[in-house]
């Protein structure tokens, strides 16, 4: 399948993007284009330029120095791979190393991923369950929001026309137990149900929890009860279960379903996969 | 495959009901539609354009809007039947307006729709059909409750 013709430029610098696709309304960022070729393949995209940010070198990287910081154009693979990420954050890695298969994550990148907000994406799910900070260049300077709030709705984020993600700062979670677990589904390994925790712990009682879902949601979103549910336990089953119902309150506005998987089996499975995540981060 | 919803007005049941008559509130609350253009020689049928834009996924989408079965002012039929992006729309909703028992200052929109998809749009986002049509039963609805609020300030 071929797309309708399209301008191609490689935008020089950040600041060239931002000015080409602010300039133009049917321009597109194109970073690693494995959401948006496809959609352009399949002709449900037809924008008139793409504008190439994926080689700009101020958007790659990973550093860590008091927190994580991942250039937008980091690949998934790239994220996978890293011993930063892996000691800062890891189930992060864990996350991108289940993104696609190896060509997506050889070439899909962080910033492309999140600024396309797939609901059922694994990356999201984790950076809002990290307390990540996404930062965004604008012409008018920059400014950066927090990836809880970041995530409006399906295939809907803050991010504006005329802006572009320069980098996803995550803070050090080396000392906490964390997971990401995930029902796949069996055809395209998206997240059917995605859940992540992270956990302070203080001995055998956690001190804090932070519980983000995704995949049964339009936009990975937090669960604050089930927060609640695990603060100050000691995650015995009584705690688990009282977090597996809260975790199913939480997200009962903002459910998705399909044919296969209705909304409420969605809900149901995020109490499960809650519990195993939490297993999972003990080890 | 069958939507429903619900929304609740900041308005009593008539003044909503006239909302919901109101093509130029009903084309300025559409997501991507500019204006409703009545079908010659047929009643409370129009013609409508709609850009759509979510995520990655773009287009036009042509189609005819229509309203009957009007029982005023609790009740009404939203018929829509459109095509875009080789794909053909149809869907169907009966639209109750239901006063609050409690606040006769609030309405409460209850739909029940059964919506068709086919072509290009069901055969690669059947995993997002329910929930875009949520989200733009969502949008629509609470575009219309906005411009109660701006209304009732002027």
């Amino acid at each position: 399948m071929w797309p309708k013709e399209f301008d191609y430029v490689r935008a020089s610098s950040v600041d060239d993007a931002i000015q080409q696709t602010s300039d133009n309304t049917d321009a597109k960022i194109l970073a690693g284009g494995h959401s948006l070729l496809p959609a352009m393949k399949l002709r449900l995209s037809e924008p008139g330029k793409l504008v190439d940010i994926s080689r700009l070198a101020d958007l790659k990287g990973i550093s860590a120095n008091g927190t994580l910081s991942i250039g937008a154009m980091s690949t998934h693979a790239e994220i996978a791979a890293s011993a930063d990420v892996q000691q800062y954050c890891a189930s992060l890695a864990t996350a991108c190393g289940m993104v696609g298969d190896h060509q997506v994550r050889n070439f899909g990148t962080l910033g492309g991923n999140i600024a396309h907000a797939d609901p059922a994406s694994d990356p999201p799910t984790v950076l809002v369950a990290a307390g990540a900070t996404i930062h965004i260049k604008r012409s008018r300077g920059e400014r950066s929001v927090s990836a809880e709030d970041f995530f409006i709705d399906l295939f809907t984020t803050d991010l504006e026309d005329g802006e572009v993600i320069t980098r996803i700062e995550v803070p050090n979670l080396s000392g906490h137990k964390a997971a990401y677990v995930k029902m796949p589904h069996p055809a395209s390994r998206y997240a059917i149900v995605g859940v992540a925790v992270i956990l302070e712990m203080d001995g055998d009682t956690c001190k804090s929890a932070r519980v983000a879902v995704g995949g049964a949601t339009v936009s990975a979103m937090r669960a604050s009860g089930a927060e609640s549910a695990l603060s100050g336990s000691s995650l015995d089953d009584a705690a688990l279960n009282a977090a597996a119902s809260a975790v199913q309150s939480d997200i009962s506005d903002a459910l998705m379903g399909d044919v296969s998987y209705p909304e409420s089996y969605r809900q149901a499975m995020s109490g499960v996969y809650l519990k195993r995540a939490v297993k999972a981060a003990l080890g | 495959m069958e939507l429903t919803g619900k929304y609740t007005f900041e308005a009593d049941q008539q003044s909503t009901w006239d909302l919901l008559m109101n093509t130029k509130a009903i084309a300025a609350a559409m997501p991507g539609v500019e204006e409703l253009i009545p079908v010659e020689g047929a009643e409370n049928q129009w013609r409508a354009e709609a850009s759509l834009k979510i995520g990655a996924i773009g287009g036009t989408y042509t189609g005819v809007i229509s309203m009957s079965e009007h029982d005023e002012p609790s009740k009404y039929r939203l018929t829509v039947e459109g095509e875009g992006q080789a794909s053909i729309i149809n869907g169907t909703a009966v639209i109750e307006l239901l006063p609050n028992s409690d606040d006769s200052n609030k309405t409460t929109i209850q739909w029940v729709a059964e919506a068709n998809i086919s072509g290009k749009l069901a055969r690669v986002g059947q995993r997002l059909i329910k929930a875009t049509a949520n989200m733009m039963s969502k949008r629509f609805f609470s575009a219309l409750a906005k411009m109660l609020e701006s209304d009732s300030t002027e």
